[in-house]
């Protein structure tokens, strides 16, 4: 059913359709930074960081995208909230009354609606927040580019305090005055103002101690209920991805390997990467360390500029056989539910991470 | 230079003791005593370490977990005596086992003479988490290790390069031939980690601490560099002081644990029975409040409330009081809980497990003779 690619009508125009349940959707998307060198600037190549990436995020969900440093999960997020403009592919947004439109295509003037649906969170709570402003301004920011009025901009602002845990009476204050986790419920703050509906949560718990760290997933999560949010969540803690996501996705190298419910993508993954990154998070139990079974994962991410033949991850990959590095695997549907890009996913009998009480 | 004129580094005492003198226990390669390392700011004192006691044994990994600004850091530049002005060693006692068994405290040495010099790379390396700290962008690795190398040992040029490329080999260094001469921007992030361990190593140290070495990495180079740093430890029965405050890390590699809390060692013990039989209130909320692979079902985290206090704004009695589950009013804002000792190697502090009307008699006492 999710498969429904978009009607190419007669007339050769093309009407993009979403499922009713489908918030957004990645089609074919692409990121690619050229790479120039030399004296002349000659353009040698591009950096793949997104290459031909799918994906949809469901209505209210948490979407989970995971994958080691340099897989492009930041650039794909980035694309989302437009930071970024996609070298090619669609970014398909339903609205709340159900038009699609494709995000991609869409000049500044005309993304200026979308940019208070569409919200993020950074990773680093010091430095996404301007030192010269106070949090109200911080906040309300946004509020006062989207035309709200000053008195209506305030009482959000309080109401937004509030509803993050901090106290009402800080508004005028800086932000050097905050704590770590004080600062990351400013910019939580911040991206709620325009009561959007989607976040991009880019390592947004990352750089947080664990209690303030819980603290912080707590929150994320009882305003997603709250609002029905829905959340791109984007992580390297597997363990923490594993807690707040409703589905989550594997990126390797500018590709999605894998996606699948959460419970199934940890139980029984179905992609070597996957497996491999599951049996590489330290457990915080020291009875499961002597029953390690999977091998490391060994070796580096491969170069997004100059990636291998085939199946990117082939050399890497303790399953791989001759065909993986020739011909590349596409990400396809298993009947489990699984979407996995390798060639031998149904063979494979990989180890998950059993469930626990 | 003014600054330092008015203080005095090292502190009186002779700094080299027999082993029996030192009462030091035969399995210890390291033992911390009371140590108190405070910051003497414009603002006041930070007492950024106050009261630290633990042990480090011969051949094992002791991990250190707590928060942010509970002192792990300057536990261990302590041990180094690495500390910047104007900070500075106030009490205690850092008892070192020497290859010659004799026993030096750390804790009295000039921390700018030869005596501290020769110590730190030969007797106790440290590994960073930014490995750029410890590496130099302008030369290569290779000559980094060799001098590091050639200050321990002497060995000639040729000497000293074979033994980089071994230690470069021993650390997993894809082309560690050919590797030598890179520059670090010319490394990875993983690779630049081991060259710093590498050049931790060369001396063939045996104490090794690790300050967060792997917070900055993938989990899959996490996991290698963990792997790594085991098996050496086995092969040359070096000790290894792991810092982090990554609880998984250190079920994964420590043998012992020491949670810190405000500059405090607040729970001490064996790996299993820290995760097992937390018995410090503090431990315990840590250990609820991570997520745990595995554990699937909707559900909210345990987290702390409140957060860690400035040190400089330490509560009064028990430094945890304002967010504990288990406060006790009236004693626990009042009394400043001992180190109890449990068992051998296993202590904690906190008034769930002191005698608290001893402690109430004798503070009392305290008071009336005070006046
Ligand atoms: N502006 C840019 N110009 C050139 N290359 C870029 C740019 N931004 C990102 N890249 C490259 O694109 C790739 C993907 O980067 P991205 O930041 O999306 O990865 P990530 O998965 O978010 O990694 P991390 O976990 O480290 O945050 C990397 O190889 C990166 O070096
Ligand atoms: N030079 C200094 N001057 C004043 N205070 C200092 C100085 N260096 C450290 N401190 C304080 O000492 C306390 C302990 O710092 P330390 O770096 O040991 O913490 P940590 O446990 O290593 O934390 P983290 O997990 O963030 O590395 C902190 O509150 C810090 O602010
Ligand atoms: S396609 Fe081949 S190399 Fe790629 S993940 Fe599957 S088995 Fe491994
Ligand atoms: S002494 Fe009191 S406040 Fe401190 S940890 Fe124990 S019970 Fe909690
Ligand atoms: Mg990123
Ligand atoms: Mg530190």
């Amino acid at each position: 059913m999710s498969e429904t690619t978009p009607q190419t009508q007669t007339t050769g125009t093309v009407q993009p359709t979403l499922d009713t349940d489908e918030l957004l959707r990645l089609e074919s998307l692409c990121v690619h930074f050229p790479i120039y060198k030399g004296l002349l600037r000659r353009h040698t190549g591009d950096v793949r960081a997104v290459d031909d990436v799918n994906l949809s995020v469901k209505k209210g969900e948490v979407l989970g995208l995971v994958g080691e440093s340099g897989c492009g999960k930041t650039t794909t997020g980035r694309s989302i909230v437009r930071i970024l403009k996609p070298t090619s592919g669609k970014i398909l947004y339903q609205e709340e009354q159900g038009k699609v439109v494709d995000l991609a295509k869409l000049n500044d003037r005309q993304l200026f609606k979308y940019r208070a649906d569409i919200r993020m969170v950074f990773q680093d709570p010091f430095s996404s927040l301007n030192p010269r402003l106070t949090v109200g301004d911080i906040i309300g920011e946004v509020l006062e580019i989207q035309g709200w009025r000053k008195s209506d901009i305030n009482d959000r602002v309080q109401y937004l305090l509030e509803k993050v845990g901090l106290r009402p009476e800080y508004v005028g204050r800086f932000p050097h005055a905050f704590s770590g986790g004080e600062r990351q419920r400013i910019g939580i703050a911040r991206a709620l103002a325009t009561n959007p509906r989607l976040v991009v949560a880019d390592e947004s718990v990352s750089a947080l101690d664990v209690s303030i760290q819980a603290q912080t997933i707590n929150l994320l999560q009882d305003l997603q209920e709250e609002f029905g949010l829905t959340y791109l969540f984007v992580a390297h803690d597997l363990s923490v991805v594993e807690h707040i996501s409703d589905r989550v996705a594997v990126m390797y190298v500018g590709k999605i390997v894998e996606v699948a419910d959460k419970d199934s993508l940890f139980g029984s993954p179905k992609h070597p990467y996957t497996e491999a990154l599951l049996h590489s998070v330290p457990k915080p139990d020291p009875k499961r360390r002597r029953l390690v079974s999977v091998p490391k994962l060994k070796g580096e991410v491969a170069d997004p500029a100059n990636p291998p033949s085939g199946c990117y991850f082939h050399p890497r990959c303790p399953y791989a056989q001759d065909r993986c590095k020739i011909e590349r695997p596409a990400l396809r549907k298993l009947p489990s539910g699984h979407q996995v890009a390798c060639h031998f996913a149904e063979e494979l009998d990989l180890e998950g991470i059993p469930a626990v009480e | 230079m003014l600054l330092r004129k008015n203080i005095q580094y090292g502190r009186p005492g002779s700094a080299v003791l027999d082993a029996d003198a030192a009462g030091m226990r035969p399995e210890n390669l390291v033992e911390v005593r009371n140590l108190q390392t405070h910051f003497f700011t414009d603002r006041g004192i930070v007492k950024a370490v106050d009261g630290v006691s633990f042990a480090v044994p011969k051949g094992k990994t002791i991990g250190i977990v707590g928060e942010s600004g509970s002192g792990k850091s300057i536990t261990a530049r302590s041990l180094m005596s690495l500390i910047d002005p104007p900070g500075r060693i106030v009490s205690g006692e850092i008892l070192l086992e020497r290859q010659d068994g004799q026993v030096i405290d750390i804790a009295r040495l000039d921390p700018f003479g030869s005596e501290i010099r020769a110590i730190r790379g030969a007797d106790i390396a440290l590994i960073f988490q930014e490995p750029m700290a410890a590496l130099s962008p302008v030369h290569t690795i290779g000559n980094q290790i060799i001098e590091m190398i050639q200050i321990h040992e002497d060995l000639d040029d040729k000497a000293a390069r074979d033994k980089a490329i071994e230690m470069l080999r021993r650390v997993d260094m894809p082309k560690a031939e050919q590797r030598i001469d890179a520059y670090t921007f010319e490394l990875s992030g993983g690779m630049r980690q081991r060259a710093m361990i590498a050049m931790a190593l060369a001396c063939r140290p045996r104490l090794v601490i690790a300050d967060e070495p792997t917070t900055a990495l993938d989990v899959t180079t996490q996991a290698t560099i963990l792997d790594l740093l085991r098996e050496l430890q086995e092969r040359d029965q070096m000790s290894v002081m792991f810092i982090t405050h990554d609880l998984g890390v250190v079920a994964e590699i420590a043998d012992e644990v020491a949670v810190m809390y405000l500059g405090r060692v607040v729970e001490r013990g064996p790996v299993d029975e820290i995760f097992e039989q937390p018995m410090h209130p503090y431990t315990r909320a840590l250990i609820r409040s991570i997520p745990k692979l595995g554990v699937r079902g909707r559900h909210r985290l345990e987290a702390i409330s409140g957060m860690v206090p400035h040190p400089s704004h330490r509560p009064q009695g028990c430094p945890f009081h304002d967010r504990c589950p288990e406060f006790m009013p009236g004693v626990c804002d009042r009394i400043v809980p001992p180190v109890e000792k449990i068992a051998e190697r296993r202590d904690v502090s906190c008034l769930l497990h002191s005698d608290v009307e001893a402690l109430k008699a004798a503070s009392e006492q305290e008071t009336t003779s005070d006046e």
